[in-house]
């Protein structure tokens, strides 16, 4: 077991090393002049030649690599070209609007996909199995900026400003009824503070990007959940556990759902990864301020130091959920360490 | 009354391929507190059998018979099987590694059986579990209760499925090639366990093998199946001593023993027919050494001769 | 955004797929819908009669027209005719689908004969190397090469190509390790061909079919990343027409002009389904 646990966090090491090698010479061998970005508009050649001194960029690459090591190391990562704020500070207060968002998803995913996956594969080829075979086919082949748009005029056009379309919060909400920022999650916060005036409003604000951000990883869950059920089903133990009289209740959602799971769990931390980039392109519809927002913004301004600090923000946290799932699924499952 | 009676069983599958009779119209008397063997080559629809008498048969399959009766219980008009599986019958199959729940640990397994048929609290749950695990010969209780199957020999993981069995408080146990996947020695002390179980538990035992030799030294009485029917039925010790049904005949000479060193293994020529397109006739006419006409064309039914025997040959 | 089409293992018979997949009505319905799309794309010039604009020609008399007889999907803020533009935005769409999964292939299966042929302690690094690949977020990966690259559709592609290749590594490995065994693998190395001879000649032709009918499947999830690129701004620039690229623009006359976005947002939709659901009864059938 430990032995296990020690190289799974060996490579995890191993992966957010090589994704700081790799965004940070990516991020240095383009063709575009960090020192001219950094120096502002229609720089002069001595501010440019001020600007590289002052970020180093005369320096050799591996010195300025080992530099941006030790900065991290120690909890700085760096400034913003554009806006020269500290990046640390920006991402503290982006951060959690889009965690909230992948937990809330997630979420979903779990409440949804696990159980409705476990009955269609209990009767395979039935109705409800053929059902969520096309609709979570479907789920998986939207394109999430587009269904972002469609549920917008869904609910926005059709149904009457049923849900509000961007932010977090109503601004006169945000004003009139302020609750102090605890988590950082809307939705925790305003429950601190007891006020349901905000709390309301920020569900209100959250169901549209949360039920688009959760198409990708219900239908994903689902449709895992269901294949592993089959496969479990289909295992001698069940029939083994039939025939000691179990009711078929329990060799569902017990017998067979502890072993199905196991598989369904690695899909559901990649979905959890997969969301906190996914959720980019869902918080540019919503005009959600999370990491999403603050990184296209980025991009737009090629603001290098922000992406690579975004990119390995999210890297570590893709690395701790394959971590976290790969021990829930050792304690679920014994034999995973033998494997 | 006899403990259990099966009169006309078949069973059949639709398959992509048509409908597939595993079983066709099989008889069975078993009576209580014997061990009753069930023999036959792979694929003549022992294991089916077991199956149908759990109602575990999938829903492609389709069971018939007259009459299916377990100690005056009808279980062709059972709706309930739960009342029926793990508390009347039980059953355990050939290969124990793939039967046990490899997410749960054996004390898991165990005390869950037992809770869901008895309803105890979990100091006498614990204290049953303990007991039913030295009954199977598995002294360190204590330590096994706690293990996960893959940490387990395969003779104790079948001792372990013995106890799941018992643990519902079945009265009658079909045991599916319960040895094969085993060591020879760990096969015969898995039978003596077997043996020693229906000597001090009065439980009745149906012991479904390919294997002769585990019949002649566990059964009391034995049905000798060929593809889907019964050929042959009788004492144990009858049939090896007057085996009268050719396919019977066959088998035993198929069968190494003392004093046939130096002689020929016989060997049946030909293989099962197909359960698919059954000719008419006596399914075993196309190998039969002694075919006569009318194996050709009239099915023999099952023939009661002297001693409990019971042939379906035209030769008797 | 693959692991859909990805995660149920891979064992593969060929033969036995074309009957079982012609039993699955969504098969056959996928399979035409793939066809018509790759027909459109090569015919697209002919089918309709506004092909300047749908390659970027602006007629700015008609912004934003809505749908008529004249423009059945309306028009752009440019108002060239949204029809050639999705027509021709199928053009792009499948030769960024291909190029990524070509890219992907390219990288990917040499590595994947290499480790499964050779073993030892080439696989072990190769397949390390493929782990850790594996455990970088992919868009957003894509994302930061793609914006070092620079914009436009080769770099885009390059950029999620470079995400993908250890799923084929993976495949191409285990295919190489079964082939390593077989006679005629054995014989060419008894008789003194050169190991990469025999994964050039022997090795690669025959993993090839597993590989090209996986890539095949990977055309939906492709066409939905470059999408997602272009959508960021990081994919094809226009004049190219381009579906992501134009729900991009389209969404500032959203919701009052619908048509702009929802067009292109289908084509993206209905192309990335048809392949997903073959790819399912794919796997179906391979069971």
């Amino acid at each position: 077991m430990l032995i296990y646990l020690l190289r799974r966090l060996l490579l995890a090491i191993l992966v957010i090393v090589s994704v700081s090698v790799v965004t940070f010479f990516v991020a240095r061998v383009i063709p575009s002049d960090p020192a001219a970005l950094y120096a502002g508009q229609r720089p002069t050649s001595d501010q440019i030649a001020a600007a590289r001194e002052r970020l180093e960029l005369d320096q050799p690459l591996y010195n300025q690599y080992f530099r941006f090591v030790r900065d991290i190391l120690k909890g700085d990562l760096g400034t913003s070209y554009k806006t020269k704020h500290a990046i640390l500070a920006d991402i503290k207060t982006f951060l959690p609007a889009t965690l909230e968002l992948v937990i809330a998803s997630t979420l979903m995913a779990i409440i949804i996909g696990i159980p409705v996956g476990v009955l269609a594969g209990a009767k395979h080829g039935g109705w409800l199995d053929q059902t969520t075979r096309i609709l979570s086919i479907a789920g998986v082949s939207f394109p999430t900026f587009w269904l972002a748009l469609v549920l917008q005029l869904f609910f926005f056009g059709t149904l009457h400003r049923l849900f509000p379309l961007s932010s977090r919060i109503s601004n006169n909400v945000a004003l009139f009824n302020s609750f102090p920022a605890v988590t950082g999650f809307y939705l925790i916060d305003t429950l601190l503070a007891g006020n349901f005036i905000a709390w309301r409003d920020a569900v209100w604000h959250i169901i549209l990007p949360t039920l688009t951000l959760a198409t990708y990883p219900i239908s994903l869950t689902l449709r895992m959940t269901r294949a592993a059920m089959v496969e479990t089903l289909s295992e001698k133990y069940i029939t083994a556990a039939r025939a000691q009289g179990l009711p078929e209740r329990d060799i569902l959602f017990r017998y067979a759902l502890k072993n199905a799971i196991v598989p369904t769990l690695t899909v559901l931390g990649l979905s959890f990864a997969y969301s906190l980039t996914g959720a980019f392109l869902v918080e540019v519809i919503f005009s959600w301020p999370g990491l999403g927002k603050y990184v296209t913004d980025a991009i737009f301004n090629v603001d290098f130091p922000v992406i690579v600090a975004v990119t390995l923000i999210v890297t570590l946290f893709f690395v701790s959920i394959n971590l976290f799932v790969d021990i829930i699924q050792a304690f679920l499952d014994p034999r995973v360490v033998l494997r | 009354m006899s403990l259990l009676e099966v009169r006309d069983l078949s069973i059949s599958f639709s398959t992509s391929h048509g409908l597939f009779r595993a079983v066709n119209g099989v008889n069975l008397t078993i009576e209580r507190g014997e061990i009753f063997g069930l023999v036959g080559e792979t694929g003549c629809g022992k294991t089916v059998t077991g199956l149908a008498l759990m109602g575990l048969i999938s829903s492609t399959g389709r069971v018939t018979a007259s009459r299916l009766s377990l100690d005056g219980l009808n279980l062709l008009s059972t709706r309930n099987w739960q009342n029926v599986r793990g508390r009347r019958i039980s059953m355990i199959f050939q290969d124990p590694a793939a039967c046990l729940n490899p997410t749960f640990t054996i004390g898991q397994q165990l005390s869950h059986v037992i809770r869901y048929h008895f309803h105890l609290d979990s100091a006498a749950t614990h204290h049953r579990a303990v007991e039913l695990l030295n009954d199977v010969g598995l002294s360190d209780a204590a330590h096994t209760l706690r293990t996960y199957p893959h940490q387990l020999s395969g003779g104790m993981q079948q001792r372990v499925m013995i106890a799941l069995a018992l643990a519902s408080g079945a009265e009658l146990l079909i045991a599916d090639e319960p040895t094969t996947a085993l060591d020879v020695t760990i096969q015969s002390q898995i039978l003596r366990l077997l043996k020693s179980l229906r000597d001090k538990h009065t439980l009745t035992i149906i012991l479904i093998t390919h294997d002769l030799g585990v019949v002649a030294h566990t059964c009391d009485r034995v049905a000798v199946l060929y593809a889907g029917s019964v050929a042959e039925t009788s004492s144990t010790v009858d049939l090896f001593r007057n085996p009268k049904h050719p396919y019977t005949q066959g088998l035993l000479g198929a069968m190494p023993r003392h004093g046939t060193r130096g002689k020929p293994l016989l060997a049946i020529e030909g293989s099962l027919p197909s359960g698919i397109n059954p000719s008419v006739g006596c399914p075993f006419a196309a190998r039969c050494p002694l075919v006569m006409k009318i194996c050709r064309t009239d099915n023999p039914t099952l023939t009661p001769t002297e001693n409990a025997h019971a042939i379906a040959c035209h030769l008797y | 955004m693959k692991v859909f089409t990805r995660w149920f293992g891979f064992r593969f018979a060929p033969d036995s797929i074309p009957a079982h997949l012609r039993r699955d009505p969504l098969a056959v319905v996928s399979s035409l819908i793939i066809m018509i799309m790759i027909l459109s794309a090569i015919f697209a010039p002919l089918l309709t009669s506004r092909a300047a604009e749908g390659l970027g020609e602006p007629n700015p008399s008609e912004k934003l027209a809505p749908p008529s007889a004249a423009h059945i999907f309306g028009a752009d803020h440019l108002g060239r005719d949204l029809y050639a533009r999705v027509l021709f935005g199928g053009r792009t769409a499948l030769g960024m689908g291909f190029l990524i999964v070509f890219g992907a292939v390219l990288i990917g299966a040499p590595l994947g004969a290499i480790a499964g042929y050779f073993g030892g302690w080439l696989d072990e690094v190769i397949m390390r190397v493929t782990d850790v690949a594996l455990a970088f977020p992919p868009l957003l990966l894509a994302i930061a090469i793609a914006s070092a690259l620079g914009p436009n559709l080769t770099n885009a592609a390059i950029a999620i190509a470079l995400t993908w290749w250890p799923w084929y590594t993976r495949i191409v490995r285990a295919q190489a390790l079964a082939l390593r065994e077989r006679p005629f693998i054995e014989a060419a190395h008894v008789i003194g061909v050169g190991n990469f001879t025999i994964i050039a000649r022997h090795i690669l032709p025959n993993v090839l079919s597993p590989v090209i009918v996986q890539a095949t499947l990977d055309l939906g999830s492709a066409i939905l990343t470059a999408a997602a690129l272009s959508f960021l701004g990081l994919g094809v620039q226009p004049p190219t027409p381009d579906w992501g690229q134009m729900v991009s623009t389209g969404r500032i006359y959203f919701p009052q002009r619908w048509w702009y976005v929802t067009f292109p947002g289908t084509a993206i939709f209905i192309a990335t389904m048809a392949f997903n659901l073959l790819g399912d009864s794919v796997q179906d059938a391979n069971k």
